[in-house]
């Protein structure tokens, strides 16, 4: 890889110009700003990971940095660490409350219990009308059941569908690092 | 005019098209750029056009060093620049103001000490939300909180709102951790929630996307499996509202807006092809909110 990728981004971030062309098309775009076909293949490719590594560490190819993790402080981030999440349960306890509320059903139980269920359209949204009711993907979000509508995140992995499990460890950093600043 | 000593700008969350072209011209004036983004494009951008004045304030977090440390000690640095005499242009990403403990405070400061400083506006995670999530915060109303102080501060909030909770990912954890974070006060979060939600309200995960054409991640999951909606540190939850506002019918009489609030209700839209269809509407005729006098009352 080169720095090519990087220094067209750049120039699309601070040139109107070139932004506007690059909306227009594309890729002519990034052909006419001197891209290679693997540069042009990583800035299609809608991989926020590769595209992160591309022009992090531009010296290296983004395809061989796919298990690397970004470098904070000379330490590699978010290796091997999970977010807190319900722990498996053995299945004699499958009944254990981990989160009681004010419901008849405890939560846990309803987590092992209960088949995906639609959520009702909730008529706030009705009273308000059908500008007032959050869209996802063109569709209402009430109605986009069953959970989760969006697609396999590329990388945090698999979502869960249908009927909830509850053993399913994510990594808790993307590809790039965060700095909170509150 | 534009005689500032400190200047706060903010990249954007998606630099390319989300930098402003005051920022650019900023960056080029300033001596020092200090600079909190993680984004290398951004970072690439402010190296490019001022390559003497460039310094990252990345080194001032340290693995369990409490933030509000790291926060004072780049205020300090700021300030320290402009007494010096330099222009100093502050950028962090996203907008500078939003969530940001160190900008605001360094325009603080170095106003009180009588220097001269503005802060610019940027494009807030938030704002992208809105747009991604196509939800207007006029609709019901919005309330953001940060969710360790929601948690820890007894916020009070609105069912009948729009909810965001900015940093869910961190939630109850006030250092830095660069190999990500445990969200210990999850439980006590959803408590929280419990006591207005039910627990298969739908909430959405949100991150906004980086780069162009990159897509962002929407989760929507019920309230329940938050815990396990794969939260990274750059997540912000958004709760729709699950009850109806409390619409005070007397008064929008006595102001006569009556004849506005009861207009009909437009038709809801077709459900998608591909989606299950909705459960049957009551379409019994109300006095509803409409959409028309939300319009009016924002022209007024």
């Amino acid at each position: 890889m080169s720095h090519a990728l990087k220094s067209y981004m750049v120039k699309l971030a601070s040139d109107v110009e070139r932004l506007a062309a690059f909306i227009a098309d594309p890729q002519r775009a990034a052909e006419e700003a001197g891209l290679n076909e693997k540069e042009r293949e990583i800035l299609f490719s809608k991989d926020p990971q590769r595209l992160y590594a591309a022009v992090a560490h531009p010296e290296r190819d983004p395809d061989d940095q796919k298990q690397a993790s970004p470098q904070i402080h000379g330490k590699p981030a978010g290796t091997g660490t999970q977010i807190w999440c319900y722990q498996p349960l053995p299945v004699k306890q499958q009944a254990t409350p981990i989160v009681t509320v004010n419901y008849q059903e405890p939560v846990a139980a309803q987590m092992h219990s209960s088949p995906p269920i639609p959520v009702p359209i909730s008529p706030t949204w009705w009273h308000q009308g059908p500008a007032a009711v959050p869209m996802i993907y063109g569709q209402p979000m009430a109605e986009a059941g069953p959970w989760p509508v969006h697609p396999v995140h590329p990388t945090y992995g698999q979502p869960v569908h249908g009927q909830p499990t509850h053993a399913q460890p994510v990594p808790v950093i993307g590809p790039w690092p965060i700095y909170p600043r509150w | 005019m534009f005689d500032e000593q400190l200047i706060v700008i903010g990249t954007g969350i998606r630099t390319i098209g989300q930098m402003t072209m005051e920022s650019i011209a900023w960056i080029k004036r300033a001596n020092k750029v200090l600079y909190i983004i993680s984004d290398p494009v951004a970072e690439e951008l402010i190296k490019t056009f001022n390559p003497e004045g460039a310094e990252s304030l990345h080194p001032h977090y340290g693995e369990g060093k409490p933030r509000i440390q790291s926060y004072n000690e780049m205020i300090e640095k700021t300030l320290a620049y402009i007494r010096e005499g330099k222009v100093v242009c502050f950028a962090a990403y996203g907008h500078p103001g939003v969530f940001a403990y160190p900008t605001h405070e360094s325009v603080r400061r170095a106003r009180a000490e009588g220097f001269k400083a503005r802060m610019l506006p940027g494009v807030s995670a938030e704002d992208c939300l809105f747009a991604d999530l196509n939800i207007d915060p006029a609709m019901a109303g919005c309330q953001t909180y940060e969710a360790t102080d929601f948690l820890l501060n007894g916020r009070i909030f609105d069912p009948s709102s729009h909810v965001i909770l900015w940093q869910i990912g961190v939630l109850g954890d006030l250092t830095f951790k660069p190999n990500g974070y445990d969200i210990k006060g999850m439980p006590e979060l959803l408590q929280k929630l419990y006591s207005q939600y039910p627990p298969h309200h739908p909430v959405v995960i949100y991150e906004a996307a980086l780069y162009p054409g990159v897509e962002p991640l929407i989760r929507q999951v019920p309230l329940f499996m938050l815990p396990n909606a794969g939260i990274s540190p750059i997540s912000t939850l958004y709760i729709p509202p699950a009850v109806p506002a409390r619409t005070n019918w007397s008064l929008i009489q006595h102001l006569g807006i009556y004849s506005s609030y009861a207009a009909p209700v437009p038709a809801p839209p077709p459900p998608g092809a591909s989606m299950q269809a909705p459960p049957p509407i009551n379409t019994e005729p109300e006095k509803h909110f409409s959409t028309a006098a939300a319009a009016d009352g924002a022209e007024v």
